[in-house]
């Protein structure tokens, strides 16, 4: 089984995703969130997949409302994808893995 | 004191709420003889605190009533604890479990309920964190997310008016459809929509936490506001032909009298809007007119009686 992925703090941001050398999937959830529970295996699983290639986060939207903030989520699950220090892609809803690899093509091995 | 046949009321008041009550403490006070019919289940009863009462303002509701039985019961007024099955003119108010009062004059304060969506989580969660009323609950949960159902022709109204509680306020048209007038408006005060089908409200420890989606996604909320359907517990005005107006609440004067004679309506039976401290000061209006209708008939008997003294007295 996959393991869980790091939880992003607004502290390790600035180190962990803008200066992060490999594209990082951010995945904004809340623990009392269905849809973003089922995402949650798509994504540990994805994540050990592109081990080197994608780097994959989580932030508890409740635990880190300010980060929510400075990406205007406002739905979640949300998504975030950042390359070279700059957002990417953005977008909202649970999937099935094969949509979430299609949306991240670009950016997998 | 009215000296009225002791078997017959001048006044029953049906409905032992705000309305009702004041109603019979305003009459009891001026000596008449009322009884108040009551079955125990107030539209309030969901919210722990009833707000906007000046010098009551987080009283319980159930306080309130406790409090209001107790003053209107030691001007001598009759509480019954019983239904109301059915008023006939004359007046008889027949009650469930086959006793009858009789009435000089009868008022209907039985309220209204609300009728809320099928959404799951908007029935558990109504009068805690699950609200309509801004003015009774808004101040209590200002600045936090809110949400506003689109699940009445009101609504967008509603969410237009609960942005001043909050900046943050979150439109959910759920299967309503938005006009570009409504649209613009929304946008104009700054509240965002979220489209599609409200599929339930997220509740976690006791506490509402979003409203989930039906496409898979939800929208972190502390307080959701619905626009209920209010319908009032008006049977009994019915029976007895009472004039409507266009919402399908009964027409009343200033003071509450019916089209009716004698038959008078008070508090949200007859006005949705009013809150707690409306109802009462509606029914202690009604009272104070009522009084003078009952005195009117009262002289008016009397000069009968002065003018024809040899007459034997029949009532």
């Amino acid at each position: 089984m996959a393991k869980p992925v790091d939880a992003l703090t607004e502290d390790a941001f600035p180190t962990r995703v803008l200066e992060a050398t490999t594209p990082v999937l951010i995945q904004f959830w809340a623990p009392w969130c269905a849809p973003c529970r089922m995402m949650t295996p798509i994504i540990e699983k994805l994540a050990e997949e592109q081990t080197g290639q994608l780097d994959v986060v989580k932030v508890n939207v409740d635990d880190e409302p300010s980060l929510a903030i400075q990406h205007g989520v406002s739905s979640i699950p949300a998504f975030i994808v950042y390359a070279d220090g700059e957002r990417k892609e953005q977008w909202v809803g649970a999937s099935p893995k094969p949509v979430l690899e299609r949306t991240l093509a670009a950016y997998l091995r | 004191m009215s000296d009225t046949s002791k078997d017959i009321y001048d006044v029953v008041v049906i409905g032992g709420g705000a309305a009702g009550l004041n109603t019979a403490l305003l009459l009891g006070r001026s000596r008449r003889k009322v009884a108040v019919v009551d079955g125990g289940k107030p539209r309030n009863a969901p919210a722990e605190q009833m707000m906007g009462f000046l010098s009551r303002d987080g009283m319980s509701p159930a306080a309130l009533l406790e409090v209001g039985r107790k003053e209107v019961a030691g001007y001598g007024v009759d509480l019954i604890d019983a239904q109301v099955e059915s008023v006939e003119k004359g007046f008889v108010v027949q009650l469930a479990g086959g006793a009858a009062l009789r009435a000089r004059h009868v008022v209907v304060a039985t309220g209204l309920r609300d009728e809320l969506p099928e959404i799951p989580g908007v029935r558990e969660r109504w009068g805690k964190d699950l609200l309509h009323c801004p003015y009774c609950h808004g101040y209590e949960v200002r600045d936090q997310a809110f949400g506003v159902l689109g699940t009445h022709p009101n609504a967008v109204n509603h969410a237009l008016l609960l942005r001043q509680w909050s900046d943050d306020v979150v439109f959910f048209p759920h299967t309503m459809e938005i006009t570009d007038e409504d649209r613009e408006k929304l946008a104009a005060r700054r509240i965002r929509i979220a489209e599609g089908e409200v599929k339930w409200l997220v509740v976690e420890d006791d506490r509402l936490r979003g409203v989930e989606l039906s496409e898979g996604r939800v929208v972190p909320r502390e307080a959701v506001f619905v626009f209920p359907r209010m319908v009032p517990n008006d049977a009994l005005l019915d029976g007895l032909g009472c004039d409507k107006d266009a919402m399908g609440f009964v027409t009343t004067d200033g003071v509450g009298r019916t089209s009716v004679p004698g038959l008078w309506a008070v508090g949200n039976v007859a006005d949705p809007r009013a809150q707690v401290v409306t109802a009462a000061g509606q029914g202690s209006a009604a009272g104070f007119a009522l009084n003078h209708d009952l005195l009117a008939d009262d002289i008016a008997r009397d000069l009968e009686d002065y003018r024809n003294p040899a007459e034997p007295i029949v009532r």
